[in-house]
């Protein structure tokens, strides 16, 4: 068994996931998206507030009280790029050890002027004229191109410095003002390059396609094989395998995915504020690899784990394990059992989230489950994230068939790991006594 | 002492932070602990003596202590598995005299 992680395969999967882990650009992603979990939340929490209330029919979705109660969330997750794409100027700017936030303003003024470049409209009444930028892409649905640009154009401006493009300044010039100077060629070059794109490609197409388009259409051939129930298979099967090396797997998964989730959910979020139901979508199942007690869906083995394990070691690792598995949190777990490097249990802990997903899938297929439509994105107890996302009562099961295929799953796994473990344990103790 | 706690998200360090924390109390030394996540860790890093990692994010090791300049350490797999806070503190000591900036 041990030969299995030694295979060419599972070495150049670790190598990946380190490597993945540790790309500056990646890392600037995925810290930015983690940096929008309080915005996300704030933008969830008033969506349910004027949501619930139109499941009980007190008012529709085209009254006054819910476009109010509603404004919080399009002013939140509703341009949730905007700061998405600062962030990441800022977080990959300061990991290239240069301005943080002028790049971060840098990448955000070439985001707005691809996605939501103003334009005068005349209103219905045919007088009044106003100067708006339409939010369409700076919600969900311009993630990929501002994580885009914000890679992008901080990439621009270090190749500007390393190649010495920007203006001097007299050493007497004060420092203020020279560094100002010296921000200018970059935003510069940037601008002239993001709107003539954006430009061109209005001009070309009659205004029928945008480069918000253009990208998530270009991406949607990778991103649709992905976005598929067999896609979802893969991508849970990567991250369980990345955690078997102590890899945050569910993290490297994730940074791929969630782009794609967010659109998905605020699609249906979009659905159910005009009054339509919510769709299911593939990256409705990632929830699966994860909804009982962490990632590998360990609850099952902790419960396991306190009513029966002999072993020393297990004893006390399900003992720690138990409170913080019922928050979701199960690095107890992995790193206690432990689960990598550890074959024995490296089997179930695969299996286990690869049938709940399974399940889950069936579940929503006969229209047991209901899709989500609030996005959550956040670490919630136990139960939580599963009935807060769709708000019905049915996906309270969800984490319950996490539960139980997980103590069906891990239970010979961990009858024969525990024997193995109290046997050596055992066995120390004699050497001690002698 | 200070330390910073890193991890994924924050939040399987600061479970560990409050047995740290008791353990400080009850021995009756001084210590300042926090625990943060990968998205916020490297404005705080400063202000400490030494950053310990979830063993989840290991591979991050070399980057922190690029960008810190603090001395960083991974933390023993099965220790931040049940809280062994004895060992960690040990482990924190011997980094702390290596880099001549033991107090205590």
């Amino acid at each position: 068994m041990n030969k299995f992680f030694e295979s060419k395969f599972m070495k150049w999967l670790q190598k990946f996931g380190e490597k993945l882990g540790n790309n500056k650009a990646f890392s600037a992603i995925s810290k930015s998206m983690m940096g929008t979990m309080a915005i996300i939340l704030v933008g969830a929490f008033f969506q349910i507030i004027a949501t619930v209330p139109t499941l009980f029919g007190w008012y529709t979705t085209e009254s006054t009280i819910y476009q109010v109660l509603y404004t919080p969330y399009n002013m939140t997750m509703g341009i949730l790029s905007v700061f998405v794409v600062f962030m990441i100027g800022y977080n990959y700017a300061k990991s290239l050890a240069m301005k943080p936030m002028q790049n971060g303003i840098v990448a955000l003024i070439c985001f707005l002027i691809v996605a939501a470049p103003a334009t005068t409209v005349t209103l219905a009444d045919g007088t009044t004229t106003m100067t708006v930028l339409d939010s369409s892409y700076l919600g969900a649905t311009g993630l990929f191109v501002a994580i885009l640009i914000g890679i992008l154009t901080v990439n621009l401006t270090h190749f500007c410095e390393k190649k010495n493009i920007v203006i001097r300044m007299p050493d007497v010039v004060p420092s203020f003002l020279s560094e100002a100077f010296s921000a200018m060629l970059p935003l510069l070059f940037n601008i002239i390059i993001w709107y003539g794109i954006g430009t061109a490609l209005n001009l070309l197409t009659n205004g029928q396609m945008n480069l918000p388009l253009l990208i998530t259409y270009i991406l949607s051939i990778p991103l649709s094989a992905i976005n598929t129930v067999p896609g979802m298979f893969i991508v849970c099967l990567f991250a369980c395998l990345l955690w078997t090396f102590g890899i945050h797997g569910t993290m490297v998964a994730f940074v791929a995915l969630m782009a794609v989730m967010m659109q998905n959910t605020a699609a249906n979020a979009a659905a159910v504020a005009s009054g339509n139901p919510p769709q299911f979508y593939a990256t409705l199942l990632f929830g699966a690899i994860a909804c009982a007690g962490g990632t590998g869906n360990t609850l099952g083995l902790v419960l396991l784990g306190l009513k029966s394990a002999k072993s020393k070691q297990l004893k006390a690792v399900s003992k720690a394990a138990i409170v913080p598995g019922l928050f979701n949190i199960n690095e107890p777990v992995t790193f206690g059992f432990p689960i990598m490097y550890n074959p024995i249990m490296a089997i179930p802990y695969i299996l286990t989230p690869l049938i709940t997903m399974l399940l889950v899938y069936i579940g929503y297929a006969i229209g047991f489950f209901k899709p989500a439509y609030v996005t959550i994105m956040s670490l919630l107890p136990l139960f939580m994230g599963e009935f807060l996302g769709s708000m019905a009562w049915q996906n309270l099961f969800i984490p319950i068939v996490g539960i139980v295929v997980g103590l069906i799953v891990y239970y010979p796994f961990f009858k024969v790991y525990d024997k193995q473990l109290a046997e050596k344990e055992a066995a120390v103790e004699a050497e001690k006594a002698v | 002492m200070k330390i910073l706690l890193v991890c994924a998200g924050g939040a399987s360090t600061s479970i560990l932070m409050k047995k740290m924390k008791k353990y400080a109390e009850d021995k009756g030394f001084e210590l300042e602990i926090i625990a943060k996540g990968l998205s916020d860790y490297d404005e705080y890093g400063a202000q400490f003596d030494v950053i310990l990692l979830g063993p989840q994010i290991s591979y991050k090791q070399t980057e922190i202590e690029e960008h810190s300049k603090k001395p960083v350490a991974v933390i023993a797999p099965y220790d931040y598995a049940v809280g062994n806070v004895e060992n960690i503190f040990k482990q924190v000591d011997s980094i702390l005299l290596k880099n001549n900036t033991l107090e205590r």
